[in-house]
């Protein structure tokens, strides 16, 4: 069974992305802040990281940057969300080593197609 | 950048000699040796001072002038000149070399701070400090997480251990079986931010695991109780007294304190100033949000005062901010005026003419942003003047002038505005030459050439250009002014000289305006010409084959309407009795309908820079406290051309 | 960065649309977009955006389609090009998408003529038609009779 890691600091908006994604029937793990999805990393495997981008204390751009850190998550699809896209930030983002972009609002749909292609799932 | 390809050259070549010297320096065996070498270096530095100076590139004229400082110690006895110092300037040359080639793009470079920090400090030759790291023995932070602290933390840590404070490490792993427990990072960095401050929270990974260094500040010199789980260590030395002996103070930290003089300016970048001055624009629209409220609100005369006396007084307040903002930004027209004896000399001999420039109101203090878009109209207009305006000494002479001729450039204050005048003495302008390269009529006054010389064909015909005596690149000089929000003028005597004159507007941002709906839209109109709001009846209209007259004041003054010449219909139909203004222009005056004229506020003027919205009745765009925007018209244009793009 | 390049994805119609995400400063909502009287086809109006003055462009437009009204899945494409700063409306735009080496192709024959196409990136599904941020944006101003 695949393992998800929902990261925001919104309990509301990680369980929006759970409901969305919840057709995968994957386990889902959440954190709130960026220590604790590297945390959560370490104690569990996972295959996919949903990530905020505007969190408090830690950006989600260092997060990604600790993620790929890890031995076991150099290739760890990661697909960020965040409200605006600034230049620098989405370039960086990229260059950091997320896989895709998704703008809030989110069409649930859509964030469902993209964690499937990144998941490897044949397409529905 | 007018002069781009000529400093690079310049610079690399006395780089390239400040190099050679200072090889030779180091090879150097006696005293007197080294003396020539030294006047060669001092020379070439200020020379590479000079210039980076007139290209604006300070960062090279800051490094130039301390190497400069050092130099001349050295050259004193003062200083021993070793290969340290030599690599030092060498270093020097290397940055400076980057400065040069970086120009364009003026990229930042966090070295240039590093290198002339080490300049200003460099008294004896000490092995290198490291300069954003910890000093000395007083604080020891393993390598591993003091690599991911930034400078600021570094601050706060340097000004904890000041103010006597212990620096702690603690270390958190977590396993599943803690985080069965509840015990996992969060509730360790709550648990830690209970006994101090956090600087930084620290993931170490390693493999795939992960382990949290957490740096802190705490005030007492104990480990902090109840942390239960956390390895934490003490990182510096417990000191005897807050105070640090200043004769120990670790290097890094005494340059700050000891070295920068006390000075009486501050440094602002203009960047940061435009943001002050959008949130006094916003403050602008947010009181304007609370008059409005406050119309609204039906709050009755008597339990209204004390709201609308607030509220006038923050208008006064605002007013008095906004103009404190606007004289920080300002600075001396020298700044763009002093570049031109430099260029007025090239020019000269490159056109064959002799001129004596003369300067006036150079002190006078203007928008930053004004200095910096006029550098490139002036050099136009001075460019022409000295290429097409401006005889040669024989032919002045024959004329009967002197052969040395006269170029003023003068900035006059004029209220509200600056007016800046490009004066040559020289032939003035070929009004005949204007028409025939224009292939049309010959222009009956210099306005009317002035129209000419400015259209956009006009300036890539040069060789009509030559005949005409004028051209190129008038057309960017006109867009330049109309993007400063001013006006350009041309004054011309045949046979005596030109004079061309831009009216700039001094504060570019804020500008009282009323604000007026037109079906279903809403536009803001400069309040300056306009000397009358009024409301129109049918009956004071009359129908002409030539137009609509309305009558004013025993008389009648010609009636356009906006919605005819803005094209819009809308959703909105048009009122009854609908408002009108009274635009001025010299001495004609028009009456203009529009739907309603709304109110009267200062608006917040955004540029309209994009090609896809260039149109001369446009002067830019505000947006309202409601979130949403109008477009600034530019009656005086509306009124003379219409919207026809 | 890798040898993957980076697109915004978005939808006009039916069909699937790249722009190169270099190109792409932000995306964002339609809120309120202030018409510009006098306006030619393309220019949909003015929105403010990080205190500057926008124009958006409807892609819909320059197209050659017919306009429809904006609704939630509308959005601005920001893009820069050159100093300029304009936003294209679309029907709905994606997530930025990391394409492989060889998914761009040049255009196949039948859309050569389409000036503002740069290429097409062909996945399983469907394809997906590259634009030329430059070409739509200049052809613009010439249509405009400018300079």
């Amino acid at each position: 069974m695949t393992a998800v890691l929902v990261v925001d600091d919104s309990p509301t908006m990680r369980k929006m992305v759970k409901a969305a994604l919840s057709p995968l029937q994957s386990h889902f793990g959440e954190a709130a802040n960026g220590l604790e999805a590297i945390e959560q990393l370490a104690l569990q495997h996972y295959d996919l990281m949903i990530l905020d981008l505007n969190m408090p204390d830690m950006h989600g751009l260092e997060v990604i940057q600790y993620t790929r850190a890890y031995d076991s998550y150099r290739e760890l699809p990661i697909l960020v969300l965040t409200t605006r896209s600034e230049e620098d930030t989405r370039r960086t983002v990229l260059e950091a080593g997320a896989n895709r972009y998704c703008t809030k609002p989110f069409q649930a749909q859509e964030l469902l197609g993209a964690a499937r292609e990144l998941l490897g799932h044949p397409p529905v | 950048m007018e002069f781009l390809e000529d400093f690079t050259e310049e610079a690399d070549e006395l780089l390239q000699n400040i190099n050679q010297q200072l090889l030779g320096l180091s090879e150097a065996a006696t005293s007197s040796a080294r003396q020539p070498i030294f006047q060669e270096l001092l020379r070439a530095y200020h020379t590479l001072k000079g210039l980076a100076g007139m290209m604006a590139v300070e960062p090279a004229v800051e490094i130039c002038h301390r190497s400069e400082t050092l130099l001349n110690a050295a050259r004193k006895g003062q200083l021993e000149s070793d290969g340290r110092l030599v690599d030092l300037l060498l270093e020097g040359s290397r940055l400076l070399a980057r400065l040069v080639h970086a120009l364009p793009e003026r990229t930042a470079l966090t070295e240039v701070s590093t290198h002339l920090k080490r300049l200003q400090g460099w008294t004896q030759p000490t092995p290198e400090p490291p300069v954003a790291t910890s000093g000395g023995s007083l604080l020891e932070i393993p390598e591993l997480v003091g690599r991911h602290l930034q400078s600021e933390d570094w601050h706060r840590l340097e000004q904890g251990i000041r103010d006597g404070m212990t620096v702690g490490l603690a270390y958190f792993s977590p396993s599943p079986e803690q985080a069965a427990q509840g015990v996992n990072v969060n509730l360790a960095r709550e648990v830690l931010l209970a006994t101090g401050d956090l600087i930084r929270a620290v993931p170490l990974i390693e493999g795939s695991s992960v382990r949290f260094a957490f740096v802190m500040l705490h005030k007492t010199p104990d480990p902090p109780e109840s942390l239960a789980g956390l390895e934490w260590l003490r990182l510096n030395e417990q000191p005897a007294t807050p105070a640090q002996d200043p004769g120990e103070e670790p290097e890094s930290w005494a340059d700050h304190q000891r070295s920068s003089p006390i000075s009486n300016t501050v440094r602002v970048e203009v960047g940061r100033l435009d943001d002050i001055m959008r949130l006094v624009g916003d403050l602008v629209v947010s009181r304007w949000r609370l008059q409005n409220a406050l119309e609204e609100s039906g709050v009755n005369e008597r339990q209204g005062a004390p709201i609308r006396d607030s509220a006038m007084r923050i208008e006064r307040q605002l007013r008095d901010l906004r103009q404190a903002v606007t004289r920080a930004r300002m600075v001396p027209l020298s700044e763009v005026f002093g570049r031109m004896p430099l260029a007025v000399r090239d020019l000269a001999r490159s056109s064959n003419c002799q001129v004596r420039l003369v300067m006036e109101g150079e002190d006078t203090q203007v928008d930053k942003v004004l200095v910096e878009r006029l550098l490139d109209p002036l050099l136009h207009l001075v460019r022409n003047a000295l290429a097409h305006g401006l005889e040669s000494p024989q032919e002045r002479e024959q004329a009967g002038k002197e052969p040395v001729g006269r170029l003023r450039l003068a900035a006059v204050p004029q209220g509200d505005s600056i007016r800046i005048e490009v004066e040559d003495d020289g032939r003035g302008l070929d009004l005949e030459a204007i028409g025939r390269s224009a292939g049309g009529r010959v222009p009956a006054d210099a306005e009317q050439a002035l129209e000419i010389l400015c259209r956009p064909g006009f300036s890539t015909r040069l060789q009509a250009a030559k005949d005409a005596g004028r051209g190129v690149g008038m057309d960017v000089v006109r867009k330049a002014v109309a993007e400063m929000g001013g006006h350009l003028g041309l004054e011309s005597h045949p046979g005596q000289g030109c004079k061309f004159w831009m009216r700039l507007p001094l504060t570019l941002t804020i500008v009282d305006s009323f604000l007026i709906s037109l079906a279903g839209e809403r536009y803001a109109v400069a309040r300056d010409a306009v000397t009358e709001v009024m409301e129109v009846l049918a009956d004071q209209i009359h129908h002409h084959p030539g137009g609509e007259l309305l009558n004013w004041r025993g008389g009648a003054l010609p009636l356009l309407r906006l919605r005819k010449l803005l094209g819009t219909s809308g959703p909105v139909a048009e009122p009854a009795s609908p408002h009108a203004l009274v635009y001025a222009s010299g001495e004609h005056r028009v009456a203009l309908v529009v739907d309603r004229v709304v109110g009267l506020r200062e608006v917040v003027v955004r540029p309209m820079a994009d090609p896809l919205l260039s149109r001369p009745w446009l002067g830019g765009a505000t947006e309202l406290g409601d979130g949403s925007m109008a477009l600034i018209l530019d009656l005086g244009q509306l009124v003379r051309h219409g919207v026809k793009t | 960065m890798s040898e993957k390049s980076a697109y915004v994805v978005c939808r006009i119609a039916e069909t699937s649309y790249a722009i190169d995400a270099a190109d792409v400063q932000q995306l964002e909502m339609v809120d309120t977009v202030t018409r510009v009287p006098g306006s030619e086809e393309a220019l949909d109006g003015v929105v403010y955006l990080r205190g500057q003055v926008v124009p958006v462009l409807s892609l819909r437009r320059r197209l050659g389609l017919e306009r429809i009204a904006y609704d939630y899945s509308s959005r601005l494409v920001i893009v820069k090009v050159e100093q300029r700063v304009v936003a294209l409306a679309v029907d709905s735009a994606s997530e930025f998408s990391l394409f492989g080496p060889g998914a761009w192709q040049p255009p196949p024959e039948a859309l050569k003529g389409l000036s503002y196409l740069s290429g097409v990136i062909t996945l399983q599904d469907r394809m997906i038609l590259v634009l030329d941020v430059r070409r739509l944006l200049e052809s613009d101003s010439q249509h405009r009779g400018d300079e």
